[in-house]
């Protein structure tokens, strides 16, 4: 009697009942087997993803009757069938996950004319390696100078919950960009409304402030962002900027930069520090980008011709100089880090180790999203040597990336779906300096990108979640000094 | 007796029947491109995205509501039925309240007031059908408080009916807030604390949930919630007088409660007078004709377009610049181009600060399809409650489908195929994605992809004539480009140029054609019997009159003999 009632005899029976249930189903069902793993969208075969991540839902591209899916990991099983989407219920998915085996086998079936196809299963491999809890992305239309709906949202990646930071909703005609956290901390993040009501907000130490960074003695106000790591300081762009429209089919739109410059805003003194070694009107200067010590400043410069520059020939190099964080100075020295010829770099991200430093290469110009031949690079810091990290990249745009604060995860932006519709990419660096195969953002619905006209611009994690409102912006006004 | 009971039943029936009607056929008759044009710019999908997205806010129940029944405008016909049908819903909402609250007859006209009042409204296409779904529910929201007997049940009507109210419905909630208090004032008995307590729960909830509700939308934004007017600068005046128009008909017809055939008669005549004259003032019939010259355009319909143009001179550059876009697509140019008034500037297409949306077509036929993209998408991302754009979106994906980038056609394919009523279309297109053959040999798309620049050519409005050279130089066979520069030599008066580039496609040579070499020959003089391209003699005797008449008669004199040649519009056309 004992023995019936055995725990380990009734897991036993359970277990087998399972497999002969399942094996059944899938033994009798599987009336063919397919070689290949099965064309499924997203594309999350062999990809790696972070245990603690909500469950990457797809489906079957093929078009079948029904979809039915075994996950497998150690002793769990799950089983989840549809007939348009498989919707990996949370629970289940973390029951799978917290079995700690080191991947997740997954088969899948469909019904195709009444007979069940079996593919080849795959792997989806759990890193314990732990990634930031949001992902901080503008939504808009991949358009020309009008734009319409938008705004900043933060994504939960342990859920499928997406709040917006803001949206241009709250102010008719306004424009939200260029979000950017110190180190990923919410409390000391920064983003640009334009239009009415026009500014900056800085959330510094958790206040929030509103600052016109527009001077007489810039061309404009603040644009691409960077923090210090110190969260006391953030460098910025200054551009003058314009639209080139295409009307060869290859090819859309270009933005350029008649001028540019930098400038480091003092956040704890509320002023903005203009060093005349990055005012220079012959270098187009832009995307700064301090390094995880703070003590040098990265930024991206081209020479210029003047006002003959033509737009379409302008490559940016990588160049550095040294940063001061006591007085918010920049060294005199200019060094060129980085040329290759005949290409252009934009976005130097170096990672919060210090060990690295990620960018993007195109053939020219400084808005790489509109280049299809955009690529993601890497370079190891303290070697010098540059790869093209062809793992990541795809015959379409890469192009905005950034770096999880344990400098092992990075998201990027990636045109590859359609060739326009920009959408956000994961993946996680190996310990051999090498990455995983990317995989998209997965959302409660598959079909949420099917119908979204939208592309995600500059994804951004970071570790906590933003508390912002829209409301009363105007009484944390901030007069800044220069 | 019996004759004035029947007369009365009969009015009950007869005047919702012809309001019913006159509605139809206004919007769906007179107003058909209007409903057409509303229809385009939105898109309804079945999908649970769009539903959640649409519904998920105050309001959204309504935007939702009315976005499916504007599907149904692309049938102008059906379009005009149901804005009548809820027209007259209105009026029996307030007819059935009144009957509850007017101890006596109930005078049939009045309760037409506020569906007057609408109709008028939505004669201006900035006022949405949203806004009519809202006004209708409030009035049957109230209609059924006015039915409770029972003070308890009344009072967790008004508490609970008012919040979801406003949650389904949006901001018209003072409407029915207004009429149930009203109706409380009448109601036999006791004035009763409760319910006036459970009315003032329900607004306080509301106030509550406003908070908290949305902060990402301006305070006015949150609470009409759904998008009764198309911007965001609501007119605040004109939605307060609609809501107070309820309980004041209402407070009418309590205060006429007594029956009378010529009383009735003469508020028919006074309200249908009003009708028509806040009707006459909101007619938009240029805005229509406008929009009838873009429905046929879209449709490549030439066709229609020369033969509106011909029994009506185009109304507004718009529709000129449409009239002109069918002769160089038609290659009648020489034939018609002066037989409607043309200008010396913005006759061909206007800048881009001006219109966007009549240009695209006009890019699109040029084979310039990334302009005319850009166009559409620049066009759909101005709309102002932003909506994406059956309209739009098509154009998109034809010009994605011409351009070879069929993953991007694909996907605003698949989207349309979401919306019923572009299944069909979009089911058609999604066949020819991936297959380039299928592409170059479809009779519209195939020329057009043809016509694409070869290579990276200046183009722009603003500078037209350049780019129709820049054109013609990538591709000389961009006869669409040959046409229009003809026609702008002639509307730049550039006689000489127009000579340089002319070769005769066939014979007899268009008429303003012969007309330009005529005066060149008379200019230069040259005997046209020297060219090698054979004139009409007759045309030859006309410009020697119109050069002898030029010093003797009046600028009418001449207009009416030579108003439709090139010539009185070289000379007299500034």
């Amino acid at each position: 009697m004992p023995i019936l009632f055995n725990k380990y005899t009734l897991r036993t029976i359970y277990s087998l009942f399972l497999v002969f249930l399942l094996s059944s189903c899938s033994g009798a069902e599987a009336d063919v087997q397919q070689t290949g793993y099965p064309p499924v969208f997203p594309d999350y075969t062999e990809v790696t993803v972070p245990s603690a991540f909500a469950p990457p839902r797809f489906r079957v591209t093929v078009p079948c009757e029904k979809q039915r899916v075994e996950f497998l990991a150690g002793q769990e099983q799950l089983v989840v069938k549809g007939s348009e989407e498989i919707r990996i219920p949370r629970r289940g998915w973390h029951k799978l996950v917290q079995t700690g085996t080191p991947a997740i086998e997954v088969r899948v079936a469909i019904k195709q004319e009444g007979r069940w196809i079996a593919y080849e299963p795959f792997n989806i491999y759990i890193s314990r390696i732990p990634i930031d809890r949001y992902l901080t992305y503008r939504r808009i239309s991949p358009g020309y100078s009008v734009y319409g709906a938008m705004g900043i949202y933060q994504r939960d990646l342990y859920t499928y919950r997406e709040k917006p930071v803001i949206e241009n909703s709250f102010a008719e005609g306004s424009c939200v960009n260029c979000h950017s956290y110190a180190a990923g901390d919410p409390d000391n993040m920064m983003f640009h409304i334009r239009g009415k009501q026009g500014g900056t907000v800085i959330i510094a130490d958790g206040k929030t402030g509103f600052a016109d960074l527009k001077t007489p003695q810039t061309l404009s106000a603040g644009v691409y962002p960077y923090w210090h790591p110190s969260g006391d300081y953030i460098a910025y762009s200054v551009n003058v900027t314009r639209q080139l429209f295409h009307s060869s089919p290859d090819k859309v739109l270009d933005v350029y930069d008649l001028a540019s410059d930098l400038v480091i805003y003092d956040v704890k003194n509320d002023r903005l520090i203009l060093p005349p070694q990055l005012q220079d009107s012959t270098i187009f200067e832009t995307f700064p980008a301090f390094s995880a010590d703070g003590k040098t400043l990265f930024f991206c410069g081209a020479v210029s011709s003047g006002e003959e520059s033509d737009p379409l020939e302008l490559r940016y190099s990588l160049y550095k100089t040294t940063f001061n964080s006591d007085d918010g100075s920049v060294g005199d020295l200019i060094t060129k880090v980085l040329e290759i010829d005949g290409k252009s770099i934009a976005f130097p991200r170096p990672s919060p180790d210090g060990k690295r430093l990620m960018f993007t290469l195109s053939s020219y110009g400084t808005f790489p999203i509109w280049h299809p031949e955009a690529d993601l690079y890497l370079m190891d810091l303290d070697s010098g040597r540059v790869r093209n990290t062809e793992e990541l990249n795809s015959a379409d745009t890469e192009s905005y990336h950034s770096w999880s604060s344990n400098s092992r995860w990075i998201a990027f932006s990636s045109r590859r779906n359609d060739g326009l519709h920009t959408r956000p990419y994961i993946t996680l660096l190996n310990e051999d300096g090498t990455f995983t195969k990317p995989f998209l953002l997965p959302q409660s619905t598959v079909s949420y990108y099917d119908d979204l006209l939208q592309s995600f611009n500059i994804p951004e994690f970071s570790k906590g979640s933003v508390v912002f409102s829209p409301r009363g912006l105007k009484k944390h006004s901030r007069p800044v000094s220069y | 007796m019996n004759k004035v009971f029947q007369h009365l039943r009969i009015s009950r029936i007869l005047f919702p029947a012809v309001f019913f009607v006159s509605v139809t056929l206004y919007f769906g008759v007179f107003h058909r491109f209007h409903l057409l044009y509303t229809e385009g710019m939105q898109l309804f999908l079945f999908s649970r995205d769009y539903f959640l997205e649409t519904v998920l806010h105050p309001g959204g129940f309504a935007d939702y509501a009315s976005r499916f029944l504007i599907q149904f405008y692309r049938a102008p016909l059906v379009g005009g039925m149901i804005i009548a049908f809820l027209l007259v819903l209105l009026q029996l909402a307030v007819y059935k309240t009144a009957r509850n609250l007017v101890k006596g007859k109930v005078s049939l006209p009045l309760t037409f007031v506020p569906s007057v009042f609408y109709w008028i409204l939505l004669c201006n296409p900035n006022y949405t059908l949203a806004g009519l779904l809202a006004f209708v529910a409030m009035g049957w929201i109230a209609y059924i408080y006015t039915c409770i007997r029972e003070e308890r049940i009344r009072a967790v009507w008004g508490f609970l009916s008012l919040p979801l109210a406003w949650l389904l419905f949006g901001g018209s909630f003072p409407a029915a807030f207004l009429i149930m208090l009203f109706a409380e004032l009448r109601m036999p008995g006791k004035i009763s604390r409760y319910t006036f307590l459970a009315m003032a729960g329900g607004i306080l909830l509301i106030a509550g949930l406003l908070l908290f509700t949305d902060l990402q939308r301006t305070p006015a934004a949150v609470f009409y919630g759904a998008d009764y007017y198309r911007f965001s600068d609501y007119p605040h005046g004109v939605f307060i007088s609609l809501w107070g128009s309820l309980p004041l008909v209402l407070g009418l017809l309590i205060l006429l409660k007594k029956e009378s055939r010529i009383r009735d008669i003469i508020l028919t005549i006074l309200i249908t007078g009003i009708t028509a004259w806040g009707l006459m003032s909101q007619w938009r019939g240029d805005k229509e004709k406008e929009l009838s010259y873009l429905f046929a355009a879209r449709r490549m319909d030439w066709h229609t377009v020369l033969s509106m143009s011909q029994k009506n001179m185009p109304n507004s550059l718009l529709a000129l610049n449409t009239f002109n876009l069918a002769l160089a697509a038609t290659e009648k140019a020489g034939d018609l181009m002066f037989s409607v008034p043309q200008t010396t500037s913005g006759a061909l297409i206007l800048p881009e600060d001006m219109d966007m949306i009549f240009s695209s077509e006009i890019w699109f036929n040029l084979g310039m399809i990334n302009e005319s993209k850009r166009y559409a998408y620049e066009s759909m991302m101005a709309i102002p409650d932003k909506q994406k754009s059956g309209f739009f979106l098509m154009r998109l994906a034809e010009s994605e489908l011409i351009a070879g980038n069929y993953e991007v056609a694909r996907k605003y394919l698949n989207v349309l195929m979401k919306a019923p009523l572009y299944r069909k279309w979009a089911g058609r297109r999604l066949a020819l994605c991936g297959n380039d053959i299928a592409v170059e040999e479809h009779p519209i798309y195939g020329p057009l992809r043809s016509r694409q620049p070869k290579n990276n050519i200046k183009v722009s409005a603003t500078n037209f004539s350049e780019s129709l050279q820049n054109i013609l130089e990538d591709n000389q066979d961009n006869l669409v480009a040959a046409n229009y520069r003809l026609m702008d030599r002639m509307l730049q008066k550039d006689v000489p140029g127009f000579c340089d580039m002319y070769a005769p496609r066939s014979l007899p040579v268009p008429r303003h054609y012969q007309e330009v070499l005529l005066l060149a020959c008379h200019m230069g003089g040259t005997d046209p019997a020297t060219l090698s391209i054979p004139l009409d003699q007759n045309l030859q005797n006309n410009l020697d009159r119109f050069v002898s008449e030029i010093n003797i008669s009046d600028i009418d004199r001449l207009e009416e003999l030579f108003g439709q040649t090139f010539w009185y519009y070289a000379y007299f056309i500034q």
